[in-house]
């Protein structure tokens, strides 16, 4: 058997790893710290992740033959690499319990209330298992049904909520300003990170690799318009303070959609369709984990890693889970944080890298070490030195209601 | 101590044979002897039961008793090969074969040839005289249509041969054969055409074939078993069918037919998964109607393997996706069933698979009677006494029947099964556990293969020109090109922009119309 | 063939292991009881809420005619899920919400405080945001227990009293996503539904005093003739309600907020101004829109109607577009007259933003709201609004002229 994803399921593969989390939850963190202007924020940031999208495929297209890991090596050394396929294996086994995490929380607190919670995030990880073991092209062909499904996802949204569309919740537009926007699209960044780091593992086994930056940015726009439509209906219908109250924003979205009399809510429905697109993006978070420690530590087979992985990964993504409300709060800071920096700056840096291949040593450590400064000085000013007001925690914009019971009359 | 070659001993290869196949009564040795080899002797060894005796008598005895031309008395001082002389001018059946080692001499006479042997001959001659009885053609009563052909596969391989190269006359037609089985010996025939089908889909085949080492083969489902890619997956992949006309499309679009001795069902290689939507009857309907029938078999599909999970999943877990007066009329009818919703629906499947498998080995003279009291009073008594509600008895009657609308008995068969896993996954964990069920069936559905060919080809991956018979059947002028999954090397079916329309520049019609125009004001005004 | 070894004891032991812990929500449905209809009430002396449930019992095709379709519980506790736990003490069956269609808040609850009510019912997700919220005169036990239209279970009767709301048009189709979304905003207030129960003299006949409405075959038996109506609205101010308004103001609100199609208009006849005539409304157009100045702001409400004469009282020799005219400037005056009489009331009397102005001035012109947010309640009895409509008949339905006076002896005495 070949190992070969084909153009099409590559480019049905990339609106399925950022549709599941960003839906919901990740408009509920975005509302609450500017309120209405969710989706212009939102779009914002699908915009510089296109252009992230774009970078990391041009850097891949440079090693069409090989992964992240395997050029990185080429370009940086055996233990440098090491280290980095360290981190990476850290990072997706966090980034698989956040979009583990979105399944279970949807199952959890809608459907299956006194089920225990390590049970779901068990039975979940073990299906993601069947999956990978089956390998890693089955997982993406799938990504055409987790398509499909998100579009019948979107239509049926649109057609129970569109009697309640009303259309002055939403202005004015941009009314927080466009450079508080730019700002807080950071909040995107851990659905795009899921979209843009795996095209480092996962850009080899294309089949075509033709006009592939084309083919990304394609595959972008058109996760950007199923996405955006979300936000924009989710103001509409409920208002922003409504929005901001709830933990997942999406299935309250689908609570209030009415089709027909007979058709009241359909939460299930909308669950059905929608764990088609988030188990590709689960699935490939898994893959890139075990693959980088497949690299790290050299063991040839798949499944030895694998199985260790299903159990500790089970249990990280019950203790991540477990706290609905830490989770939330987690996915904003530090974790959307983080992404950024590995979204926007590992192309940038392996870009770099790939520039200056041909000169010495020195240079290269240089360059490293200036660009690590870089990146890290802006993530310590943001952290620390960023507007408070604009904290997820507090609540406390300006035109936007504290939600506090005793300042209302 | 096995000689190998044969004796030019006519009471030696009598004795030899007597002891390598035992008293058996139909083993005939006839002794005579050749008027024009100076009356040497000569033994026809037959099995009778095979053979037919008429051809022995006029073809074979006949002209070597007394028809055959004498030969040169000076031929007989060199070495004289008896076994050419009757085979050019002595010897009136049509076909014969030259035999020089004892284990052929064994094939061919259990075959149902006829051997010649000559004294002071180390060879022998190798008749065919096998009788082609078999039953008469008729159509496959598991596979009939409302339209199409009334002949269908039989148990005779020749015959089969015989229908297939009736419908396609093509030179590049091959059969292809093989034997397989230690003891039965089975001649298995791969029937291509061969400027269409792919070489490395043909050698893999054969491959396949060649490495089955078995004792027997007595159906074409024990080859079925042995070649396919996935043997522990519920999915069949490779299909079979006993009409003659599925069985030369396959060829038609460039697949291997796999024909077999002594089974009247024939395999089809490679498959895919959307042939079980598909049926022959299909296309000999309008395509609207095809299209239709389609779209009730996907529906079909999906109630066989999911209803009774649906509903225990939205009785026991999720009620609050009922409409409100169909929850309160199920409420009230279960309001005195004892089991829960899960012991309800796995009692009553059982049932109904008990009653199926009755029905299908009950004596004709009583199973009308019995099935039909069988399934109606069971449903209504066990109602009605309490057992289950009555919306499980529609929801079960259902999805048993569900799978019959599906054209491909073998096929869906043991996706039925699937049920029984999924309603278990539903019972303990609600729409969760049914999800979970559906995306692990999907995801092995994704990871098959038939013979290199991907399972769900051609959605997966999509390729959506040849999509035209899958969720539709496009009218046979749209569909010009081969589905290019089975990698041909040929595609261009027809020529394209076939659809008729009535010709524009008819001279012929227009001059009809325009007489029936004048015709009509001649006749026409008032009644 | 070590990884299909592998599934399958992997396979084996998540069958086992499931199987073997249980089904945590299976709940078999003969064992839920629907709630229907919801009430909640305060019971000012002990502080406690009350809440009443009306509960579907469901029949199936041979009990339907005998017992009763519905049964209502009432409990009561400190908080309202405590009082949802302990009507577990009294049902049988496990109750459950999420079949819920009506939610009625007792007047005695509403004055008090609404915070609890729309919390229990956002908070938790059994219930359904779409479900109608009425606030109701008196106490909501008694509209939970008295028998209400033709439908077999009385909350599904209610349900349908709100969705042909629009008809009367004395009446606002409020659900818990609006008035939840009203509650959450910083300026908007909040507006529901009133519902009634009063004696209504014309149903029925009082011949035999016995017993109750409750029973729908013998109809001539019905003494007790309370109906349960649709009628008016109670206005908010933050948490407590403040007061209520009456239907004609009601009306003038259901005009602003445009949920006024299929409804009437009363007029006084042109020629006969002592008799009445009725005008369908069709199509309506309302536009509010605030005009920004330095100094307060002010709003111009242009609504735009088309309607069709159904009804005249009195004969008339009228000519048909002089008499279309003439009505279109009556039914002007009288929808004119209601909105202002509504606007009054409410800027007036309440001093409440229900209609949902600051808003709109937020939207308008978001750094001018912004200055003026924290003054709004000040700002918002005094603001100017003006109202102009315009009505447009467009036939007299069947009709081509009016109805004249086909004797000529009655046409002396008109």
């Amino acid at each position: 058997m070949i190992n070969r994803i084909s153009r099409t399921q590559y480019y049905l593969m990339i609106p399925n790893l950022l549709y599941g989390k960003a839906i919901g939850i990740t408009a509920g963190v975005i509302t609450r710290i500017i309120g209405a202007d969710v989706w212009s924020c939102m779009l914002i940031g699908f915009i510089i992740g296109t252009a992230a999208i774009a970078l990391m495929t041009y850097v891949s297209s440079k090693f069409p033959t090989l992964n992240i890991l395997d050029y990185s090596e080429l370009l940086v050394g055996k233990w440098i690499t090491k280290v980095l396929a360290l981190v990476l294996c850290i990072f997706f086994a966090y980034a698989y319990t956040t979009s583990a995490n979105v399944i279970t929380l949807h199952i959890q607190e809608y459907f299956l209330r006194e089920t225990p919670f390590w049970l779901i995030s068990f039975a979940y990880t073990l299906l993601c298992m069947y999956g990978l073991l089956l390998g890693i092209e089955v997982c993406v062909r799938f990504s055409l049904f987790g398509f499909l499904s998100s579009l019948l996802l979107n239509f049926l949204m649109l057609a129970g909520t569109f009697g309640d569309f009303d259309y002055k919740r939403l202005l004015p537009i941009m009314q927080t300003g466009v450079v508080n926007n730019i700002i807080n699209s950071v909040y995107l960044f851990p659905d795009i990170a899921m979209a843009v780091l795996p095209i480092g593992f996962l850009y080899p086994l294309l089949n075509n690799k033709q006009k592939s930056i084309r083919l990304s940015i394609g595959a972008m726009v058109i996760g950007t318009l199923l996405i955006i439509v979300w936000p924009i209906f989710e103001v509409a219908v409920m208002s922003p303070e409504t929005m901001q109250q709830y933990t997942v924003v999406c299935m309250q979205q689908i609570r209030n959609a009415q089709i027909t009399k007979y058709m009241p809510r359909f939460e299930l429905i909308m669950v059905t369709f929608f764990v088609f697109g988030v188990f590709i993006q689960a699935a490939i978070m898994f893959y890139c984990s075990v693959y980088s420690f497949k690299k790290l530590s050299g063991i040839k087979k798949d499944w030895q890693i694998i199985i260790p992985f299903t159990a500790i990964l089970s249990y990280w993504t019950y203790v991540n889970g477990i706290d609905h409300n830490k989770y939330i709060i987690s996915l904003a800071d530090p974790w959307s944080q983080i992404c950024a920096a590995f979204c926007l700056g590992l192309p940038l840096l392996l870009l770099m890298l790939y520039k200056i291949r041909n000169c010495n040593q020195v240079t290269k450590f240089t360059a490293v070490g200036l660009f690590t400064l870089i990146i890290g000085l802006t993530l310590t000013y943001y952290t620390y030195f960023k507007d408070e007001s604009l904290s997820v925690n507090s609540n406390c914009h300006d035109s936007m209601p504290q939600i506090n019971y005793t300042l209302k009359p | 101590m096995k000689p190998k070659a044969i004796y030019k001993n006519n009471s030696d290869n009598q004795e030899h044979l007597k002891r390598v196949l035992g008293n058996s009564l139909d083993v005939i040795y006839r002794l005579f002897n050749i008027s024009a080899f100076r009356n040497s002797e000569a033994m026809l060894v037959y099995i009778k039961t095979l053979i037919d005796d008429q051809t022995i008598s006029q073809q074979i005895l006949k002209p070597l008793i007394s028809e055959m031309p004498l030969a040169n008395e000076r031929s007989f001082i060199k070495k004289f090969d008896y076994i050419a002389w009757v085979t050019e001018k002595g010897i009136f059946a049509a076909n014969v074969q030259r035999l020089t080692s004892w284990q052929e001499v064994l094939d061919y006479l259990l075959s149902g040839n006829t051997l010649l042997f000559i004294n002071g001959c180390s060879d022998c001659l190798a008749i065919y005289t096998k009788t082609n009885e078999s039953r008469d053609l008729q159509e496959p009563s598991t596979e009939s249509e409302v339209r199409g052909s009334r002949d269908g596969f039989v148990e005779n391989i020749e015959k089969n041969i015989m229908l297939i190269r009736n419908r396609i006359k093509e030179s590049g037609l091959r059969f292809e054969n093989m034997v397989i089985g230690k003891k039965t010996k089975t001649s298995v025939v791969l029937v291509y055409i061969k400027n269409l089908v792919d070489e490395a889909l043909l050698k893999e085949v054969r491959t396949r074939l060649e490495r089955i080492s078995i004792d027997g083969v007595l159906e074409s489902a024990y080859l079925e078993e042995l070649i396919e890619d996935a043997p522990l997956s519920p999915f069949k992949q490779i299909k079979n069918t006993e009409r003659p006309d599925k069985a030369c499309s396959a060829i038609l679009e460039g697949r291997i037919v796999i024909l077999t001795d002594n089974t009247p069902t024939a395999l089809l290689v490679p498959t895919m998964f959307w042939e079980i939507l598909q049926s022959p009857g299909d296309y000999y309907e309008r395509y609207y109607v095809a299209t239709f029938i389609r779209w009730i078999r996907i529906i079909a599909l999906f109630i066989s393997t999911s209803i009774s999970s649906m509903y225990i999943m939205l009785t026991a877990y999720h009620q609050e996706m009922i409409p409100t007066a169909l929850a309160m009329h199920i409420a009230a009818g279960r309001e005195n069933v004892p089991f829960p919703a899960v012991v309800e629906a796995l009692f009553m499947e059982i049932v109904f698979e008990v009653l199926k498998e009755s029905g299908l080995r009950m004596p004709r003279p009583i199973g009308n009677a019995v099935s039909i009291v069988g399934a109606l009073v069971i449903g209504e008594a066990a109602v009605r006494a309490g057992l289950i509600g009555d919306i499980m008895v529609i929801t079960i009657a259902l999805s048993s029947i569900a799978s019959f609308a599906l054209p491909a008995y073998g096929m869906i068969n043991s996706i039925r099964l699937l049920r029984f896993p999924l309603i278990m996954l539903t019972a303990m964990l609600g729409l969760f556990g049914y999800l979970a069920g559906i995306m692990a069936i999907v995801l092995h559905l994704l990871s098959l293969r038939s013979f290199g060919v991907p399972f769900l080809a051609p959605v997966n991956p999509l390729n959506k020109s040849i999509m035209k018979d899958i969720f539709i059947r496009s009218p046979w002028w749209a569909m010009s090109t081969r589905p290019s999954d089975y990698h041909v090397s040929d595609t261009n079916r027809q020529s394209p922009n076939a659809m008729p329309q009535p010709s524009k520049k008819n001279s012929d019609l227009k001059a009809a119309e325009s007489r029936r125009k004048t015709t009509k004001k001649k006749v026409g005004g008032g009644l | 063939m070590r990884v299909p070894k592998v599934t399958a004891i992997t396979l084996l032991l998540t069958f086992l292991i499931f199987s073997s812990c249980g089904c945590w929500d299976l709940r078999e449905i003969n064992d839920i009881g629907f709630v229907i209809g919801v009430g909640f009430d305060k019971d000012v002396n002990s502080d406690k809420y009350i809440v009443t449930a009306q509960i579907s019992k469901g029949r199936s095709g041979q009990q339907e005619k005998d017992s009763e379709s519905i049964l209502v519980l009432s409990s009561e506790g400190t908080t309202i899920f405590e009082a949802i736990r302990n009507m577990a003490k009294i049902s049988s069956k496990r109750i459950m919400w999420a079949h819920n269609e009506v939610i009625i808040i007792g007047e005695s609850l509403a004055r008090d405080d609404i915070t609890g009510v729309l919390d229990f019912l956002t908070h938790n997700m059994e219930l359904r945001m779409r479900a109608w919220i009425a606030v109701s005169k008196g106490d909501a036990k008694q509209y939970l227990v008295q028998k209400a239209g033709m439908e077999g279970i009385p909350a599904m009767s209610i349900n349908n009293l709100f969705r042909y709301s629009k008809i009367n048009g004395q009446a606002l189709p409020t659900n818990l996503i609006k008035i939840y979304a009203d509650y959450l905003n910083s300026s908007n207030q909040l507006l529901i539904a009133g519902l009634i129960l009063e004696n209504n003299n014309h149903t029925g006949d009082n011949k035999n005093n016995t017993g109750d409405n409750t029973s729908n075959k013998n109809p001539e038996l019905q003494t007790n003739t309370n109906q349960i109506q649709l009628l008016g609205a109670a206005v908010f101010k933050g948490r407590r309600m403040v007061g209520w308004l009456s239907p004609g103001e009601t009306n003038g609100v259901a005009w602003m907020q445009n949920q006024v199609d299929d409804s009437i208009v009363v007029i006084p006849q042109p020629q006969t101004v002592s008799k009445k005539m009725t005008v369908e409304i069709k199509e309506t157009k309302v536009d509010i829109s605030p005009v920004i100045s330095t100094g307060y702001p002010s709003f111009t409400l242009t609504v735009s109607a088309k309607g069709n004469i159904v009804e005249e009282d009195a004969p008339s020799d009228m000519d048909i577009e002089q008499y279309k005219q003439a009505a279109e400037k009556a039914a002007e005056a009288l929808i004119k007259e209601n909105i202002e009489l509504a606007l009054n009331k409410i800027q007036q009397e309440y001093r409440s933003d229900v209609l949902g102005f600051g808003n709109l001035i937020k939207i308008a012109n978001f750094n001018n709201w912004k200055d003026i947010e924290n003054d709004w309640e000040d700002i918002f009895p005094v603001v100017p609004v003006e109202v102009s409509v315009q009505v447009d008949i467009l036939s007299s339905t069947l009709y081509h002229q009016p109805l004249k006076s086909p004797k000529k002896a009655d046409a002396k005495n008109d």
